[in-house]
């Protein structure tokens, strides 16, 4: 098959390569540029395991072709982190245990950036919403939707939310 | 109510540490199964049926190998000349691994594309023609025992019909006798739907055989390595990969929930292929061969109860018909066909019950393996909970009313159930007081009351269950003849920091974290400094693995004990160091000091150092424990949930307003994680309960064999879960803890289901089948002719 | 995976007319989109492929046709189609029962087809399998009218803007209740 040369820029790299029409951006980004962090959950574009940023906005990356991110700016979970530390979403879902198994974290991390550039100060209901395109088997969302007002009160300068779990009682 | 008895420094039991294995998690380094790619690794794809019964009459593998990159196609006659074209099951059926000739349901492998990429592969296993002869399958497990059905199995010897077997349990002369001479009968037909645990990462593997060294390395998603390791022994030991020569790893597992349990064929294809061609073979499902392969429930039940008009439950009894498909692929303890769904006489006292079961071959996938749930307990759960709702209607009682009338009382533990199990301990009053308080009950009740004034639909629902995990003892339990004990290897380094193995492996449950504060509990070492890793067996302890809540009970038991033998070897080094009797030293966690002389003391990791660099003459030197803890009995959670739905009166949109679940599973190890558990259990709970089916038609095929078709719970669909604990200590486990994490998952579907009957209760609905849809209620609201009933009236 | 569909409509043509063209199996066959005759085995049956889509999938079926009946006193024809998959995505059935009437105005004709689907497309179509069917009676319909009028037709398959009016019709629907 007919090969294209594709040029883009993953976590502020630049990366080249030749990729069939018809090779799929995770693909290309999980087997070509070796960053394994972004996950393949379904064919269907319905778990948002794959989801990056591209050029800012989040996209599910198996429902994107690789030719179609030709000269765009993509970032991975494994762009989050700066020289200074984890991004203010990483420490949220470690600190309010927004994970369990891992594998949907990264799609849900990056959906959640884009949510809270958008929208800084969400409600719990903006947040449900804003993460319904993304499925998360393990921890039943109540401590995803805990991680990410954890990270916006961090973004916006605030003092962040308790972390304890709260029991009734 | 949940207390720490070591400081947080140490971070022992009952401290919400936060998790390690998390800081792979968030930066994207967790290692998957499809993130394992080794030199020269070849990739396989599996062609599939599209049909559920039918002959191959032809496969044409030039069809195939004509694809650039395809190297090979892999037949089940291809894999009948070494004997490898089938394979046991768990449940000591047969299962194939590759047909010779017949398919036996939709989505069954056909053969195997191997290929030198992904793509070539995929294009291979499109381009491969096979010709069948469609015969009409079995699919209505009702009809599957009919004169006229064919017989599935004619393989297996002495096989006359499709029933696969028969099970009972209890005494069903007492109960006949109890059932006609009580004074209500209530009874009720429910389907407990096939459902696929669906986990975001689906299954797969990498086989590595090694020619020269006649070694196999399988790199797989699996949640028991060590079972796995010793099935495939037994499978292909014949070939040369015997025990020693097959290192199993698992890595990270996204999400397991038991769907990672079986020995599916496509890791056998892989490692046939891997052995024949000498590279590493990768197989990796897509997700509608995920969702159309395996499943878990599908059990017909008819569950009935008597009991006195004024409330007091006599005997029960159940009937259930199983769907297994086309092969029993469950993996039940050897003893228990249907699992542990005797423990369906539920959290009540009464003296007589009995249950039997009929499994039927259908073409369907084979499977049963549970959805985040003990062996069948769901299935048991959903029935007695509903079917106690029910007989609370028809005597005319509240049904929390009902439920404390007959709960077993807290003093009557250790309780002997009418079907033969040794609850060790509960207080289940506790529970529903703390439910019930929590969402002010009577408030709600009186709310209800004025809304079907109205003719508005709200309903509230209860659930008030008893599990039975952590098997399990030996003398009872075994997987093809495996004992179901568990392991925990730890070793101290001189510095006083530790390492420790376990035969269980997480599939995002946490063990890294909290297994270090079982030790650390015990032992007084940070949890912090302690290492935890499992999924390796060439280097963790035997065990039978993850998966029916059995980690805590088992694994963390042995880790406990382990710990202690620890500690009893740092109290010997102790007295030698200060020079004192034995007797006079007193432990406080992290190290023994000299009663009435705390200044008088080693901590332990000056104990740790003196057993590599300063231990007395006669003592081994090193700091290391091992132990397989085969538990003396099953641990038995419970849990009180409430849950409260307002259902729309003209679309009949079902919305959950509350929902408080109170989980009892003795002592807790981190909160936070426990919690955890629970929340997600619970959104695995009310998925089946509203949103999860797996449909066949008519003709076999699976209806929805995609995430766009089945529908898992998003965040907008999953409620804010309010959860508590009360804490009755298991009395016979090592740190009084009983398991967590399928608790809600069985608890939330008769919770929900209760309240979204309770909600119709106007119409004169007394039960539905669960998944309960706004399309489900107007269904039957029409069938009974009621959709125009002015409900008002009936308030 | 079964759809029934039944389609009722009445033509200012004599009933000799229509069902001359009713009881010819290669001018029948080009009315049903994406079907065509691509080789007659004797006066009953016939070689032909129909392509089919559901969505995101496209299933193209090589298969044979029969008349199962052709009762020309009762004027009713019986046609039965089935095909596999040439991917070997599964398999294909289609029954079509034909009754054509003598009214006042003309004729009155019965089509009533039942699809039966085995495979990937009746797992991944299952939601779509009663609109697709219910778009193809009617584009077949169509056809066959213009046909008896002597009036150019399309029968290829208008699967994109299928699912096109399969969404106007929602809205449609919508207006009308509204109104």
């Amino acid at each position: 098959m007919m090969k294209k040369q594709i040029t883009l820029k993953i976590n502020g790299e630049e990366f080249s390569g030749e990729v069939e029409p018809r090779t799929l951006l995770v693909h290309f980004i999980r087997e070509q540029v070796k960053l394994t962090g972004t996950h393949i959950g379904c064919d269907t574009s319905s778990c948002g395991a794959c989801t990056i940023l591209i050029n800012g906005k989040s996209a599910k990356s198996c429902t994107v072709l690789a030719v179609q991110a030709d000269g765009k700016e993509i970032t991975t979970v494994e762009g989050l982190a700066t020289a200074e530390g984890v991004h203010p979403i990483q420490e949220g879902f470690k600190e309010n245990h927004g994970l369990h198994c891992g594998f949907c974290t990264a799609g849900m991390m990056l959906r959640a950036v884009e949510l809270l550039e958008k929208n800084p100060n969400p409600s719990e209901e903006d947040i449900r919403w804003g993460i319904s395109g993304n499925l998360c088997r393990c921890t039943g969302y109540n401590n995803i939707v805990k991680a990410i007002q954890y990270a916006g009160a961090k973004m916006r300068g605030e003092e962040t939310p308790s972390t304890e779990p709260v029991f009734v009682e | 109510m949940i207390q720490c008895k070591t400081s947080k420094e140490i971070g022992g039991m009952g401290h919400s540490v936060k998790r390690k294995e998390d800081d792979r998690f968030v930066q994207g380094k967790g290692k998957y199964i499809d993130d394992i790619n080794l030199p020269g690794m070849l990739f396989m794809d599996i062609k599939r049926s599209p049909y559920a019964y039918a002959k191959i009459t032809n496969i044409d593998k030039d069809s195939a190998m004509a694809v650039e990159g395809v190297l090979a196609v892999v037949t089940g006659k291809d894999l009948e000349q070494y004997n490898l074209h089938w394979m046991p099951t768990l449940m000591s059926d047969t299962q194939m691994v590759l047909p010779v000739d017949t398919v036996m349901h939709q989505s069954q492998e056909v053969a195997a594309i191997i290929a030198t990429s992904r793509e070539a592969a995929r294009d291979g296993r499109e381009a491969l023609q096979v010709d069948y002869d469609v015969m009409k399958p079995v699919v209505d497990p009702f009809k599957a025992l009919d004169d006229d059905a064919p017989l599935l199995r004619p393989d297996k010897e002495g096989q006359k019909d499709n029933q696969a077997w028969h099970w009972e349990v209890g005494d069903r002369e007492a109960t006949e006798k109890a059932f006609s001479e009580a004074e209500v009968v209530v009874k009720e037909k429910m389907h407990i739907p096939r459902i696929h645990v669906a986990s975001i990462e689906t299954c797969g593997c990498v086989a590595d055989y090694d020619k020269v060294e006649n070694h196999l390395t399988m790199h797989m998603t699996t949640q028991a390595p060590h079972a796995i390791r010793t099935v495939i022994a037994l499978v292909a030991g014949h070939v040369g990969l015997t025990e020693e020569k097959v290192r199993v790893i698992a890595h990270d597992i996204g999400g397991g929930f038991g769907g990672k349990v079986p020995v599916f064929p496509g890791y056998v294809v892989a490692i046939a292929a891997s052995f024949l061609i000498g590279k590493p073979v990768k197989w990796i499902e897509d997700r509608s061969d995920n969702l159309t392969n395996g499943f878990a429930r599908d059990y017909h039940i008819e569950a009935e109860m008597a009991g006195t008009k004024d409330g007091k439950i006599q005997a029960t009894r159940m009937k259930v018909l199983a769907d297994h498909g086309y092969t029993d692929g469950a993996a039940n303890p050897s003893k228990f066909p249907t699992g542990m769904f005797s423990i369906g006489t539920g959290s009540y006292d009464y003296p007589t019950a009995f249950m039997e079961a009929d499994a039927i071959y259908t073409n369907k996938p084979p499977g049963g393996v549970a959805y985040r749930c003990s062996f069948r307990v769901t299935e048991a759960v959903h029935a007695i909970e509903r079917i106690t709702d029910r007989y609370a209607l028809e005597v005319g009682k509240d049904p929390a009313d009902v439920r404390f009338q007959n709960f077993i009382k807290k003093d009557q533990f250790p309780y002997q159930s009418p079907t033969g199990w040794e609850y060790d301990s509960g207080d289940y009053h506790a529970g529903l007081e703390l439910a019930l308080k929590t969402v002010e009950y009577d408030k709600l009740r009186a709310e209800q009351a004025e809304k079907r004034k109205k003719g508005e639909l709200m309903g509230i629902g209860l659930s008030t269950f008893t599990e039975i995990v952590g098997a399990g003892p030996s003398k009872d339990f075994d997987i093809l003849g495996i004992k179901m004990f568990d392991s925990a290897e730890i070793r101290v380094h001189p510095t006083g920091k530790a390492i420790a193995r376990f035969g269980t492996k997480s599939q995002g449950q946490g063990h890294e974290t909290t297994y270090a504060q079982i030790i650390a509990e015990e032992l007084g070492i940070p949890s912090k400094d302690i290492l935890i890793e499992e999924g390796d067996t060439d280097t963790a302890p035997y065990g039978l693995g993850t998966y029916a809540s059995r980690s805590t009970p088992t694994a963390g038991a042995a880790a406990a004990i382990a710990a202690r033998k620890l500690r009893d070897k740092a109290k010997k080094l102790a007295a030698y160091l200060l020079e004192v009797s034995e007797d006079d030293l007193e432990w406080e966690p992290g190290k023994w000091f000299v009663k009435g002389a705390p200044e008088k003391a080693k901590t332990i990791q000056e104990l740790v150092f003196a057993a590599y660099t300063n231990h007395p003459q006669g003592m081994e030197a090193g700091f290391e424990a091992t132990h397989y803890y085969d538990p003396p009995n099953l641990t038995f959670p419970s849990g009180a949930y409430i849950c409260v739905v307002d259902i729309d009166p003209d679309t009949f949109e079902i919305k959950v307003r509350r929902f408080v679940a109170i989980d009892d599973a003795g002592h807790i190890i981190n909160p936070m994680v426990a919690q955890g558990q629970v929340h997600g259990g619970l959104t695995q709970g009310l998925a089946p309960a509203m949103y999860e089916e797996i449909i066949y038609d008519e003709d076999g095929n699976a209806l929805n064999g995609t995430l766009m078709d089945y529908l898992v719970p998003t965040a907008v669909e999953s409620p804010s879960w309010e959860t508590g604990h009360t804490v009755t200590p298991s009395p016979h486990h090592p740190i009084g803890a009983k398991g967590i994490g399928e608790s809600p998952t069985v608890g939330a579907p008769p919770a929900i289901a209760n309240a979204i009957v309770d909600a119709l209760k106007p119409y004169g609905i007394t039960h539905m089948d669960i998944p309960i849809t706004p399309a489900k209620i107007f269904e039957k609201l029409k069938e009974m002719g009621v959709l125009d009933k002015d409900i008002t009236a009936e308030a | 995976m079964e759809a029934k569909i039944t389609k009722q409509f009445s033509i200012e043509e004599p009933i000799d007319k229509v069902w001359s063209v009713m009881s010819n199996p290669v001018e029948i066959s080009e009315c049903v989109p994406g079907a065509s005759i691509t080789e007659e085995i004797d006066d009953k049956n016939f070689k032909g492929e129909v392509t089919l889509k559901f969505g995101p999938v496209k299933a193209k079926y090589d298969g044979q046709i029969t008349i199962m009946e052709n009762d020309t006193s009762n004027y009713k024809l019986v046609l039965n189609g089935k095909g596999l998959d040439s991917k070997g995505k599964g398999s294909a059935e289609m029954t079509m029962t034909g009754v054509a009437k003598s009214t006042d105005a003309g004729t009155e004709v019965d089509f009533d087809m039942v699809v039966n689907i085995k495979g990937t497309l009746a797992q991944f179509g299952s939601r779509l399998i009663n609109d697709v069917s219910a778009q193809l009676m009617n584009q077949f319909v169509d056809n066959f009218k213009k046909l008896l009028a002597g009036l150019e037709f399309d029968s290829e398959l208008k699967a994109g803007s299928m699912m096109g009016s399969m969404v106007k019709g929602l809205f449609k629907k919508k207006d009308k209740s509204e109104a």
